[in-house]
Parts: structure tokens; sequence; C-alpha cells
């Protein structure tokens, strides 16, 4: 049972909140893979050299398909540049990474 | 990509905390629903062949109503006031419900694990008086691995107020306010966060920088690291074991101490272009090591009168040590400083700077064996030459292979520090670079 001598305390909340999101649904898929170009992008985060084994990867999965791996100018964390962003818009669907 | 109409997938470790922090990052994105292929949290992993239907899929499969949706979402807001209770119930309160994650905690919630003092109303406004800035003032937190956060300075005074700060230590609160406090990084063994206060505020408050400054006990160090723990917790959202990964954790989370002004070099503040008069806040973030001189033997060297103080010869051997290029930390006690000036020669901050980035060196061959250097510089070339390094770049790409070059991005990225009681020692180790500058008196 509580001490009624023992005092009480209102106290204020010590957390932050976060933004309100605009958000979207996706983009909407492809039929197919074959006869698309598909960029395999690595986001240069850690163990990436796995990253180069999967565009050869989705082309022998998927005859016909142009897969395409391209590494990112800087590492993750740097934003993407113009040159990274030609070479994404240029491609039909894109599998990103870095495996970490 | 899917903002552009480009449909994707993102290969994601099968973690908790990395599928975590990827999930967040494309909600504050804008896009809940990214499609993700899990693979094995394995660095030795040589090939994804059997997920490639996965990957298939996630670019083929038709979109689900919900993938399809579109909308507004408003995080729901904690409230001002958050509980009336007695002293146990109020510690019960913040302390939370205890979070395990498979790897690790317990956590409490919005504590650092001990007790706090009870931010009432009354405690917080007296806070508030520590500083001109409205309490209804915003300030962001969040980065890359938390995502963005909104806070007040009323919420920063809430967060002092549990960590035990006085009102007059509230502007440097506010300043490692705006650094973004203890947040978490991706995964490593020993990132934290490191702060040194320069100017007449650390007298005013009663910072330590003479003896045992990195040791816990003075009130001004103390708080203030903790001060930075909870907002590091509480408003960067740092949450263990989700977005902030290290795998051991490290010493420096928050550490702050104060430049002794006994210094025979020019004060950081001055350092860094300040008034003598104006107080700034130093941060590194990163890896952050300090290690005792002991740790370094040079053959040269043979009595403790000479060890104690190091030598030139001490700190090119140590910070050669050093795997990270992005800069480095020497520390020295005063009277360690007068004699390096004394019988060394270093006359400046600048030219000791400049002597340990000449010295400090790596073949042209070690560097370009160094995995970090190739997994992360691939344009090293562009990227140090745009910064104005003299580091390795393409230039030296070209070298023999046992072609000296320096190691660390710029001598402005080699800190001289000096902190610490009477007598000779000296202490070095590595940051990510040079610290960001902040002022505190903008938060006076």
């Amino acid at each position: 049972m509580k001490d009624k001598m023992e005092p009480e305390f209102t106290v204020l909340d010590p957390r932050s909140y976060e933004p309100v999101v605009e958000y979207q649904g996706l983009s909407p898929r492809l039929d197919t893979l074959k006869g698309k170009k598909v960029l395999v992008l690595n986001l240069h985060g850690g163990n990436e050299e796995i990253m180069e084994t999967i565009a050869p990867d989705l082309k022998a999965a998927v005859p016909g398909c142009d897969a395409i791996y391209y590494p990112t100018k800087y590492c993750f964390g740097v934003p993407l540049t113009e040159e990274d962003w030609d070479k994404i818009l240029d491609c039909d669907a894109a599998i990103l990474g870095h495996n970490y | 990509m899917e903002k552009k109409g480009i449909p994707s997938v993102l290969e994601t470790f099968d973690d908790e905390g990395i599928k975590g922090i990827a999930t967040e990052s494309f909600m504050q994105q804008g896009i809940p629903e990214i499609r993700q292929v899990f693979t094995p949290p394995d660095t030795s992993l040589t090939s994804l062949t059997k997920y490639m239907p996965q990957f298939i899929d996630a670019l083929t499969k038709p979109l689900t109503d919900k993938e399809k949706k579109s909308g507004i979402y408003s995080p729901p807001r904690p409230p001002r006031i958050a509980m009336t209770g007695s002293y146990n119930e109020v510690q019960k309160y913040f302390e939370g419900k205890l979070r395990r994650t498979p790897h690790g905690g317990p956590w409490a919630e919005m504590t650092d694990g001990l007790p706090v003092t009870p931010p009432t109303e009354e405690a917080v406004a007296e806070m508030l008086k520590g500083s001109s800035h409205s309490p209804d003032e915003i300030i962001e937190f969040g980065g890359w691995m938390s995502g963005k956060h909104i806070a007040t300075v009323e919420k920063v005074a809430v967060n002092a107020v549990m960590a035990g700060c006085k009102p007059d230590y509230f502007p440097v609160v506010l300043a490692i306010a705006e650094t973004g406090a203890c947040v978490g990084y991706p995964g490593d063994s020993s990132f934290g966060h490191m702060f040194v206060v320069s100017g007449p505020i650390a007298r005013e408050i009663g910072m330590n920088s003479g003896f045992s400054f990195l040791t816990p006990g003075n009130p001004a160090n103390t708080s203030l690291q903790r001060a930075c723990t909870l907002m590091g917790i509480n408003l960067g959202k740092c949450r263990h074991g989700i977005n902030c990964l290290e795998r051991t954790g490290t010493m420096y989370w928050g550490t702050i101490f104060a430049e002794n002004e006994e210094s025979p070099w020019e004060l950081l503040n001055e350092h860094f272009g300040y008034k003598t008069e104006e107080s700034i806040l130093m941060a590194w973030g990163g890896k952050i090591q300090l290690n005792p001189f002991q740790n370094i033997e040079v053959k040269s060297v043979e009595t403790l009168k000479d060890n104690q103080p190091g030598s030139p010869e001490h700190a090119l051997a140590a910070l050669s040590t050093i795997t990270n290029e992005n800069g480095a930390l020497v520390l020295f006690t005063p009277d360690t400083a007068r004699l390096w000036v004394k019988e060394y020669g270093f006359k400046t901050m600048k030219q000791l700077q400049d002597y340990v980035w000449d010295n400090v060196t790596r073949t042209r061959g070690e560097w370009v064996r160094n995995y970090w250097f190739w997994s992360h510089h691939r344009d090293v070339g562009i990227r140090q030459r745009e910064r104005g390094s003299r580091m390795l770049n393409s230039d030296h790409l070209d070298l023999p292979d046992d072609a000296l070059v320096p190691m660390f991005n710029s001598p402005e990225d080699i800190t001289i520090i000096v902190a610490g009681g009477s007598g000779d020692a000296w202490t070095w180790g590595g940051s990510f670079g040079k610290p960001r500058i902040y002022s505190i008196d903008k938060w006076r």
C-alpha cells in the first residue's frame, strides 16, 4: 500500500516525434524481365563483392534479360550523383543493395 | 527509384537490426512497402544464385492493394505530460518495458538504465532559464541510421533535467543537441561520440580539464555525457540492436571534457577561428579511441624520463598503427605540451599537425592492398583531389609500390588537444577526421 506521505511528481515526456510522411505506392511491376534492362546497383556498404554475382546469375535465370552491374560513384551514405541517376533512369528495373 | 517510376527491390541482410533500419528508412522516405529479398547475414557468402526467383518475383509479381496505396502518415506524438506518480513509479515509467533483441539487451526505454531526476514542470522551467531560446524552438534530430525526428528546446531541457544537469550547463546541452547527440551506427565495434569544450563556459560551469578528466566524478562532465546519451535515446531515437548495431560498443559514448587552458599553443577556439572569449563545442563521431602512451615502445627510448612525455618518434610509431585514414587524435598534458615546444620545436599546433601528416605514411603498395581503400574509395583519386587532399589519389596510383604517401586525409584531420593534470603524459588514437565545430554561445 502506498505511503500517503510519499511525494508525487508530475513529469514531462522526454521523447521527440517523427515528421508527417507523404507516402506513395510502389511503381507497377514488369510483366517479364525478358528483353528488359535491369540495373544491379551496388551501394558500397560492406561485403559488396557479392553484388557483382547478381547480374550474371539473373541473366542465366532469365535468358534475354539485360542485367547490368553498376557500382555507384561514392560509398553508402553519400547521395547519388547525376552520373548515377543517368544510369538508373536508363533502366527498366533495379536491384539495389550492398549485402550488409 | 520507386518514386521515379522504376520498379525496385532491395537486397537486405536477414538480420533484425538491418531489416529494421531498411524498413524505417524507406518509411521515412515515403516508400513503406519497398520489396526486399532477405539474404543470410554471412559475409563469406559467394553466391546469391538461389535467391534469383525471389528477385524476379519482386520485380514482376503484381502489386497488392496495400502496395499500391498512397497517402499521408501522421506518426503518433507523445503527450507533453508523461505521468504523475511517486518517485519509484516515475523511475519505472521511464525505464519502461525492458526491450530485448535476439542478440542483446534488455535495454531501458527512456533512460540509460539508471534512475533519473524527475523532469517536473518546475525543474524543466528552471533548466530553460539557462538559455534565452524559446522552449518551442524546433531542433531536428536523426540521421542516416535513425531517420528524422523533431524535438523542441523544452524536450532538450527535459532530458537535461533527467541527466542531472544544472541550468548553467544548458547552453552546452543545446550545442550537444545540435550535433545530433549519441545516435547509432550501422555495425562496428567501437564507433562513438566525443566532445571537447573550449572557451570560458568550461570554467564558468566547472568542467574538469585537469587530473582524471576522462573519469566520472565531475558534475558538469558527467551529467553532460549523460544528457548526450539520454538525448540520443529519446530525441535521436537510438535503439541498440535496431539502429545502433555495434557488436561490442564503445567506451566513448558522449565522453566530454574541457580543454586545459594552460596549453602552450593557441587555444582550440582560436585554432578554429573563434575569439578566446567565445565558447565552442568540438564534436567527433565515428571510430573514437584514446590509447595510453605505454602501448607504444620505441627502441631509442630507454628511461621512464624519456618515455613518459613521449617523443615525435613515439607519435609516429603510434599513429602509424591506426587503420583508419580519416584522422587522428593526439592529446598532451600541459607539461608534456610545453616540453614538446621546448625540446622538439613545435611552436604551433599547425607545425605539429604538418609533422605528423608528412611523416605518418604508407607505401603505395600497402594502400592498394588495404580492404577499406578498395571497397570504399574506388574513386579515391577524384574524391580526394576534390577535397584538396594530398593523400593517396589517382596521381599516386602510378607510383612504384614502395613510394611513401601520407596516411591521413589532411593535416587538419590530426587534432591536437591539451588536457590533463600536472606532470607528463600523452595519449593517442583515431577518429573520423577533424571535429565538427558548434558555437555554444549561440545557445546562451
